[in-house]
């Protein structure tokens, strides 16, 4: 249809500029071509950017559009928002000690290494969040039951949001590439979430970060002192 | 959760709008202190281009010599760049006479235009398009290097896969205290449809009515904002617009201007844009040679500060850092190859250009066109496979819609038009007018066969999908292609000669 379109139009043009009896108004001719090739650009860009790519309209003046929350994506641009000056209490165990930095990197087999780099890495995240991150030992054994996991909400997959989280490592042995983290999220590692409890959250000055399964994946952000007050002996 | 969010982002917004404001006013003001010191016949539509060319250019330096990449710095620096002219003009008594000159209600008027357009550009009113590469490399990597005041190992991965001046603009809000560019963007690609509206007015008014270059400017501006490849870029946050903007002024402004420092400042901001950027510049610094201009000004305002900018940032990130990811796009060698070919063609300027035999230099448009045609056939012949693989992609990107829309079928219908047309009538000039028309022809033909080629040495086949590099690096030439036809157009209308006596001329 496009190939019919253009071919009429293009050889409808050539005679109208050729003929001497329409030659004389050639710049009418013109524009109406101008404005056929301007109806067609259009209206192709009008029927097809939309089913090309995502727009959004952001006026939230942040990167995190609220679209984000309904697809559960990027909740990596939303927690700098949240965190940025609060006071962010985390577990304090081997996968976050500065003890482990002090090992032979090249050595085969150190399956824990995969942990120690992710608990690192979503360590630094939180600091250059703008949070400050104080471990404690207190919070090492918890593990969080589903009654008290029904207090949070779901904010997206954060696979990628782990994936990209190596710039900000603070190790300098780092392997940081691009191959080994894509392979750790997106092939060894399942799916991934960041669960918030909105309660009292916006004004609270302490949080609590908890990583709840073995992997260390799953991200639970609440109010400390919600979390002392109501959610803790659940 | 949704309240949650709401109450968060509320919270912030109109902070973050006010300074995103701002943020533009102030690049907008150094540009336009900028262009009035160069004389720029564009300077309200090209100010914004200049200002944040400047911005990424000295961001890029910064980075590079290794300064602390915090706002004081970045902050003193670039007013800097403005407050030297300034005074300048104002010793001069330049300033004086240019406020004289627009008067100070005008010039009052303009300043809150600015503002007005900026709020606009801002106000999350014109769509936009994020995707994974738009959160990570132009909003986190920007972030974590204000975050770090500069480059570390651990950006291995972003400082040899992204063109390191796109993401300086995109540290802009991490610098300043608001969260995210669009509004810059935005009014980037705004500035940048009304210099191409600038542009098409003044070639119309040389060769037709009034009335007629206006409709002519009309149509043509609004062929290019809406149309499928320059939407889909102009509204995506990635490096693509940045790159196919300031390439647009630098060939633009070679073309028209007489100061070198105005095709300079945006032409080296363009190098920046993208990691294989460099090598489009050399392109468009050799087509620029096809003018009038001085090799001198081709080399020491383009190329040498290309190479002491682009080669220092990967002697930089080649000997300061471990680059040990196991896929990078640019590699040492290749680095290697890219300062050899900007030192080649400097050379080619310095030794060889004036020196030319008459019989080569007359066919030098035909010649570039040739030597491109000869370099793609000897990459097809290195490795046919993936040269013929990434061609089917560029086919089928074409033609299924990745981002192209109508722009190949009008583009067809619009040279098929120009070749008849012009064996029957004779409409394009070729006297001294087609110079400009000639160098836009071969810049756009050049730029396809450029892309082509650095889609080989990519290394991998490209996809057919809209996101592909290589598909993005093509879409790039769309404002030269419509630029280019609306030239030739122009040139078969009635222009300001009367009909009849034009006829009669030809019987």
């Amino acid at each position: 249809m496009k190939l019919l379109i253009m071919g009429l139009l293009t050889i409808g043009m050539i005679v109208l500029l050729l003929i001497k009896p329409t030659r004389k108004y050639r710049n009418v001719i013109l524009g109406l071509y101008g404005v056929a090739v301007l109806g067609l650009s259009a209206s192709a860009t009008w029927r097809t950017a939309s089913l090309t790519l995502p727009f959004y309209y952001p006026s939230s003046q942040t990167f995190y559009q609220r679209e984000f929350l309904d697809n559960g994506e990027y909740p990596d641009a939303f927690l700098p928002l949240l965190l940025k000056g609060k006071t962010v209490y985390t577990k304090d165990d081997g996968f976050c000690s500065d003890e482990k930095m002090n090992v032979d990197w090249t050595e085969d087999g150190k399956y824990w290494i995969y942990f120690f780099y992710h608990m690192r890495n979503a360590k630094s995240f939180l600091e250059t969040a703008g949070a400050n991150v104080i471990p404690d030992v207190k919070y090492n054994d918890i593990v969080l039951n589903d009654a008290q996991k029904a207090y949070f909400e779901d904010l997206g997959l954060s696979n990628d949001m782990y994936r990209y989280m190596f710039p900000l490592s603070d190790i300098e042995e780092e392997w940081s590439n691009g191959f080994y983290y894509y392979w750790y999220y997106s092939c060894f590692a399942g799916p991934s979430h960041v669960y918030i409890c909105s309660q009292d959250i916006e004004d609270a000055e302490e949080l609590l970060i908890l990583w709840t399964d073995e992997m260390n994946e799953d991200l639970y952000i609440i109010s400390k002192d919600y979390y002392e007050k109501e959610v803790a002996n659940r | 959760m949704n309240e949650l969010v709401n109450r968060v982002i509320s919270s912030v917004s109109g902070r973050y709008f006010a300074l995103q404001v701002l943020a533009i006013f102030v690049i907008w003001l150094v540009g336009m202190i900028l262009c009035t010191a160069l004389k720029s016949r564009r300077r309200y539509t090209l100010a914004f281009p200049m200002g944040l060319s400047v911005f990424a250019i000295e961001g890029f330096a910064i980075l590079t010599i290794g300064l602390p990449y915090n706002a004081p710095v970045v902050l003193i620096v670039y007013l800097f760049t403005a407050i030297i002219p300034l005074l300048i003009l104002y010793r001069t008594g330049e300033l004086g006479k240019e406020i004289q000159k627009i008067g100070i209600k005008r010039l009052l008027l303009a300043l809150a235009v600015v503002v007005i357009i900026a709020a606009f550009a801002c106000s999350g009113l014109i769509p936009l398009s994020l995707s994974n590469d738009s959160m990570y490399y132009f909003h986190e990597y920007p972030r974590d290097i204000v975050y770090y005041k500069g480059l570390r190992d651990q950006f291995d991965v972003f400082m040899t896969d992204t063109g390191l001046g796109s993401v300086i603009i995109d540290s802009i809000p991490h610098l300043f205290g608001f969260n995210e560019t669009f509004g810059i963007r935005e009014f980037m690609h705004m500035s940048f449809i009304a210099y191409f509206a600038n542009l098409v007015y003044d070639y119309a008014m040389a060769r037709m009515n009034r009335t007629a270059a206006k409709v002519t400017t009309v149509l043509a501006m609004l062929i290019l904002a809406t149309s499928t490849p320059v939407f889909i870029l102009g509204h995506w946050a990635m490096a693509n617009m940045y790159l196919m903007e300031l390439f647009f002024i630098g060939a633009a402004e070679a073309a028209y201007c007489s100061n070198f420092t105005l095709v300079a400042v945006p032409t080296v901001a363009c190098a920046l844009m993208r990691i294989e950027g460099p090598m489009y510049v050399l392109y468009l610094v050799l087509a620029i040679s096809l003018l009038n201009h001085k090799s001198s000004d081709l080399v020491f305002k383009i190329l040498l500060p290309i190479a002491a900018l682009e080669g220092g940032y990967l002697f930089k990130i080649f000997s300061e850092y471990v680059i040990d990811n196991p896929y990078t796009f640019m590699t040492p060698q290749k680095a290697l190859i890219e300062i050899a070919a900007i030192l080649a063609v400097a050379i080619y300027m310095l030794l060889i250009r004036e020196r030319l035999p008459e019989l080569i230099s007359a066919n030098l448009p035909g010649l570039f066109i040739a030597a491109l045609v000869g370099g793609n056939l000897l990459l097809l012949l290195r490795n046919s496979e993936l040269y013929m693989a990434n061609l089917r992609a560029f086919s089928a990107n074409l033609t299924r819609q990745s981002g192209w829309g109508m722009l190949p079928y009008l583009t067809a219908s619009a040279v098929a038009i120009l070749l008849v047309v012009n064996v029957f009538l004779k409409r394009i000039p070729t006297d001294k007018g087609v110079s400009d028309t000639l160098f836009f022809i071969v810049l756009t033909i050049g730029f396809a066969l450029v892309a082509i080629a650095l889609s080989w040495a990519r290394g991998d086949a490209l996809d057919e999908q809209v996101g592909d590099s290589g598909n993005r690096v093509l879409l790039q030439i769309a404002p030269l292609v419509i630029y280019t036809l609306t030239m030739c157009f122009a040139n078969l209308t009635d222009g300001k000669t009367d009909i009849a006596s034009d006829d009669a001329a030809k019987e």
